[in-house]
């Protein structure tokens, strides 16, 4: 099953990778199907990882307290910024999610006593695997599928499609996404505790602009508002440098290349793409049939 | 004075430590002014297409690399003078920025006009995907020119380091150029978009695109040329970048992309003269914050700035309140 898919790793490896992908971008997936253009999701990812190295490092505390301290004080700072933020929207808001991400960046390499600096923590332990990852997902996308089908779920899509309908038929977008932007900060310094609990390090560098592209790109390529996307996303993404590999030093042209068709041709991303192609297939088979039991409408090459 | 190690701006006024201090500090200044000029013609190009278009085109940053690298392979093969190398940066940023249209958001608005979902996430993607393959193209490039270090250096024959000597201050020339190059272009396109018959098209069009066409504008003719535009800025920016630095990679782009960000908040997204006031106040804030605090919290000083500007006063400096808030 791995050479078909044509991973170069092992299995776990990749599965591993999958879920975390997926786990990080679900927490932008939450404002983003919103319609908020909140993206500092990725400082609340950096500021969990923390959060655990901190605890395991200096502390000798392990998961199970990171876990449930780090996404409730996230969610708080998250509620402290919410009252400033609120005011903004569009490119406004994806302007200054990416200053807070810059911001994080420079407190996590400045303030050296706390956060170990440029070197980061190093030695979070014990190591988990696939046994809490899969899980980890499995939950948060059960739970986005709920939401999808659910009266909020609704409500979201409509504050996406048509702020302004939305705002006419009583739903309150601006606090809706507050919500949506509290809810994505703890789901994000969950995941942040995971991948710093993963890789056993926390290295400042990896929590910049550069994840951010990385988490926004899963998200549009999986499609937005649909509950599955981030995970389809995620294998996506997660794949495609390794089918890719044959073109060397031109690899990140085939990158670019496939986002862009994805995004020109399936404008609801892969997922929703995928569901209007198997839409469209199940009509024409039914219309097919339809015309095959319905004599008056066969074909005249048919009785040939 | 024991409080003047504490408050940094006290120190300029604190004779004991002389002459050669001062100089310091204003040659920081111009420093500051230099950098900020960059910023301010980053900002500008960028700030274009989103006040304009709604475009958040995160491939400015790659195309100020590429301007940089074919500026000096130009200088190296056919030893340009200054001047031209700003023009043939100009058109080279400035094809980059049409063929962007031309393949990836004209074809994106055209298929999302009724479909508002997602558009704006959408065109925001497809800059990125614009970003790594012009980005893959600028490190192959890099690579084939120069295999082992990644990175260009700019020749010394295109703009030797001039220095300005006033008494006992040192000024780089290639600040002043910048300075003057930044002032008049960001100036000449804010008359242009203002008091032109064609500025004002490209008023209606960020006004209200579908009404702009019912009128007779040339929508498509307008939207690209106003993308030219701007990756003819970033051409611009990308030549006097690589001149004041006096090397380019694929990564140049990169920090100024950011910082322009942060100056478009300051000056207000669409806003020229906002643009360029703000480049120029972010290049000193950093420059006095490098003097006064060192290099390493020049980032926290500029978003600081900037969420302290969305705090009080969320229309930028320059900027108008209808544009794009809920």
């Amino acid at each position: 099953m791995i050479a078909v898919l044509g991973f170069g790793g092992s299995l776990e490896t990749l599965l591993a990778l999958l879920c975390l992908n997926a786990l990080l971008a679900y927490s932008g997936f939450i404002p983003i199907s919103g319609g908020s253009f909140s993206l500092s999701f990725v400082a609340f990812v950096g500021f969990g990882a923390y959060v655990a190295g901190i605890l395991s490092v200096d502390h000798g505390i392990g998961l199970a307290p990171a876990i449930i301290v780090a996404p409730i004080s996230g969610a708080l700072i998250a509620l402290a910024f919410a009252k400033p933020l609120e005011r903004l929207s569009g490119m406004y808001l994806a302007l200054v999610s990416v200053a807070i991400i810059s911001i994080f960046k420079v407190l996590a390499i400045n303030l050296t006593s706390l956060t170990g600096g440029a070197l980061g923590k190093l030695g979070i332990a014990p190591a988990i695997g696939l046994r809490v990852l899969i899980p980890a997902v499995a939950i948060v996308a059960g739970a986005m599928a709920l939401v999808q089908h659910s009266a909020l779920g609704r409500a979201m899509r409509m504050a996406r499609s048509d702020p302004l309908a939305a705002g006419s038929m009583g739903i309150n977008v601006v606090r809706l996404r507050m919500w949506l932007f509290v809810a994505s900060a703890g789901l994000a310094s969950g995941g942040g505790v995971l991948r710093a609990y993963y890789y056993g390090s926390v290295i400042p560098v990896d929590y910049s602009f550069d994840l951010l592209v990385v988490l926004l790109a899963i998200v549009i390529l999986g499609g937005i508002g649909r509950w599955a996307g981030p995970i389809v996303g995620a294998l996506v993404w997660t794949l495609l440098p390794e089918w890719l590999r044959p073109m060397e030093r031109w690899r990140d042209v085939g990158i670019g290349l496939v986002l862009l068709v994805v995004i020109l041709a399936l404008p609801q991303g892969v997922v929703g793409g995928g569901g209007d192609l198997v839409n469209r297939a199940r009509n024409r088979y039914q219309s097919r049939r339809q015309t095959r039991d319905d004599p008056a409408k066969t074909p005249a090459t048919s009785e040939l | 004075m024991p409080g003047s190690r504490m408050l940094g701006s006290c120190r300029l006024w604190d004779q004991s430590l002389g002459l050669g201090y001062a100089v310091l500090l204003v040659q920081q200044i111009v420093n500051g002014l230099m950098i900020g000029g960059l910023y301010a013609l980053v900002a500008s190009g960028l700030s274009l297409t989103m006040g304009v278009l709604r475009l958040m085109n995160l491939s400015h940053a790659v195309t100020i690399s590429i301007a940089g690298i074919l500026g000096v392979q130009a200088v190296r093969e056919w030893h340009l003078p200054f001047p031209v190398l700003l023009l043939y940066g100009a058109l080279a940023g400035g094809v980059v920025g049409a063929l962007s249209e031309l393949v990836a958001f004209g074809p994106l608005r055209r298929s999302r006009r009724h479909d508002s979902e997602s558009s704006e996430f959408a065109v925001v993607l497809a800059s990125l995907a614009l970003l790594f393959i012009f980005r893959s193209f600028a490190q192959n490039y890099i690579h084939y020119m120069s295999p082992t270090l990644e990175v260009l250096s700019f020749p010394r024959s295109a703009f030797a380091p001039h220095l300005i000597s006033i008494g006992p201050i040192d000024i780089r020339l290639i600040a002043v150029v910048i300075l003057c190059v930044s002032a008049i272009l960001t100036a000449s396109i804010w008359w242009g978009v203002t008091r032109t018959t064609a500025g004002r098209a490209v008023q209606a069009i960020a006004a209200d695109h579908d009404t702009a066409g019912m009128l007779g504008i040339n929508v498509p003719a307008y939207t690209i040329s106003v993308v030219a535009l701007s990756g003819a800025l970033a051409g611009i920016s990308g030549i006097l970048i690589t001149a004041a630095y006096t090397a380019v990679d694929a990564f140049t782009g990169d920090a100024f992309l950011l910082r322009a960000f942060a100056v478009i908040v300051l000056g207000g997204i669409g806003s020229l003269p906002g643009a360029f006031v703000g480049g120029l106040v972010l290049g000193l804030c950093e420059a006095l914050t490098v003097h006064y605090f060192g290099s390493s919290w020049v980032d926290l000083v500029a978003f600081s700035l900037l969420l302290l500007i969305l705090v009080l006063r969320p229309q930028g400096l320059f900027g108008k309140l209808e544009v794009d808030r809920a």
